[in-house]
């Protein structure tokens, strides 16, 4: 079965340890990140992950719920695509 | 793999100021992070073991460079052989023909971890072999395996302008050997002297100790008209440190111990395709370069 796929946009001012804190989260759902693109722009933190979920769907409102959360918390807005699969 | 590496760096106040990462080569992750250490409360080479240590534990392959050293291309990479290019230590080969496979193995296991002077070790392992016939260094060299990797990964650094070295303590009825099946640039090792059809026990050529290997890249650096900087060297054993430790990037490819805690550059894998990554020849280079 061909593998399925979210991307992850999270946007905000920056500060040390928000890559720890977001990508922590995806690692405790078991989820694998196959690309991945951050910047700072003028303070600015963007943050783009492509992550496979395919090892269990299911996660993906949980994880959504808890990762739009976590970037509650850390300032940052955070948007889910579904990318599917490839 | 992401939150293992952001998770040590956070855990200092290292700040990550731009991150490129992809799937490459079919199932190979390649995570490029430029950081900022200014604000870190740990010292530099203490990141690097921490990293290093959690890198190997999940078997992860890790480059650690400064800006200016990542910023400047690579233009000379030079290999060490008995052990990195190819599966066998020559001299080990030579000894089990001549039936003095246990003297010399445990003479080169003491020099390779750095227990006992690289040139002492050379000279009493070649004494061994004093007697041994000819014919049988050709018998060694049929049974050489380049590892199964090598041949494509030269293929890829020669498409790059990449000039090739071959830099060891070994001989050279083997190393001009491999160096003409891989298509090395430049091949440095030492030669077993011959006499009446049989070793004679000697050895003659420049290529002992540590230094001679630096030495032999900076004479290919001249030739090339590039600085220290601009050179890639990887090996694995003691004897191979002295370049890791003074060229642009320094590669500990199955690393002995020593090596492990010292190079700025470790793969833990067969697959020597890594090292295209640890070098930054794939496009997501081009990509951070330009924050640096």
């Amino acid at each position: 079965m061909a593998d399925k796929y979210v991307v992850i946009i999270a946007i905000g001012p920056d500060r040390s340890g928000l890559i720890a804190e977001i990508t922590s989260v995806i690692a405790d759902f078991g989820c694998n990140i196959e690309d991945m693109d951050q910047v700072v722009m003028h303070g600015i933190f963007i943050l783009s992950l492509l992550v496979n979920i395919s090892p269990d769907v299911s996660v993906l409102e949980k994880m959504r719920t808890k990762l739009q959360y976590r970037c509650h918390e850390l300032g940052l807005e955070v948007t889910f695509y579904y990318a599917g699969t490839k | 793999m992401v939150a293992m590496v952001s998770g040590v760096l956070s855990r200092f106040h290292v700040n990550i100021l731009k991150t490129r990462a992809s799937t490459i080569f079919n199932d190979l992750f390649i995570m490029i992070m430029v950081v900022d250490t200014v604000h870190s409360t740990i010292r530099n080479e203490d990141l690097i073991n921490i990293l290093k240590r959690s890198c190997d534990t999940v078997g992860l392959a890790l480059a650690v460079e400064r800006g200016e050293s990542y910023r400047c291309g690579k233009k000379v990479i030079v290999f060490d052989l008995d052990g990195t290019l190819i599966d066998q230590e020559i001299i080990e080969e030579l000894a089990k023909a001549a039936g003095v496979e246990s003297e010399v193995k445990k003479i080169t296991s003491m020099a390779m971890e750095g227990k006992i002077d690289f040139l002492q070790a050379l000279k009493e392992r070649v004494r061994l072999l004093k007697g041994l016939p000819e014919e049988r260094m050709e018998d060694v060299k049929g049974r050489i395996t380049i590892l199964p990797c090598v041949k494509d990964l030269m293929r890829r650094l020669k498409g790059l302008g990449f000039k090739i070295g071959i830099v060891t303590g070994g001989f050279d009825f083997v190393a001009n050997y491999v160096g003409e099946e891989i298509g090395a640039d430049y091949v440095f090792s030492n030669h077993l002297v011959v006499k009446d059809g049989v070793l004679t026990g000697e050895f003659t050529g420049e290529m002992v100790g540590a230094e001679a290997k630096l030495n032999a890249i900076k004479k290919i650096a001249k030739d090339v008209n590039v600085g220290l900087e601009s050179c890639v060297a990887v090996g694995d054993g003691a004897n191979d440190l002295f370049m890791i430790e003074r060229v642009g990037l320094g590669v500990g490819f199955k690393p002995k111990m020593v090596v492990k805690e010292r190079a700025p550059a470790l793969i833990n894998t067969e697959d020597l395709n890594v090292l295209l990554a640890l070098i930054g020849c794939i496009d997501l280079k081009k990509d951070v370069v330009s924050r640096i």
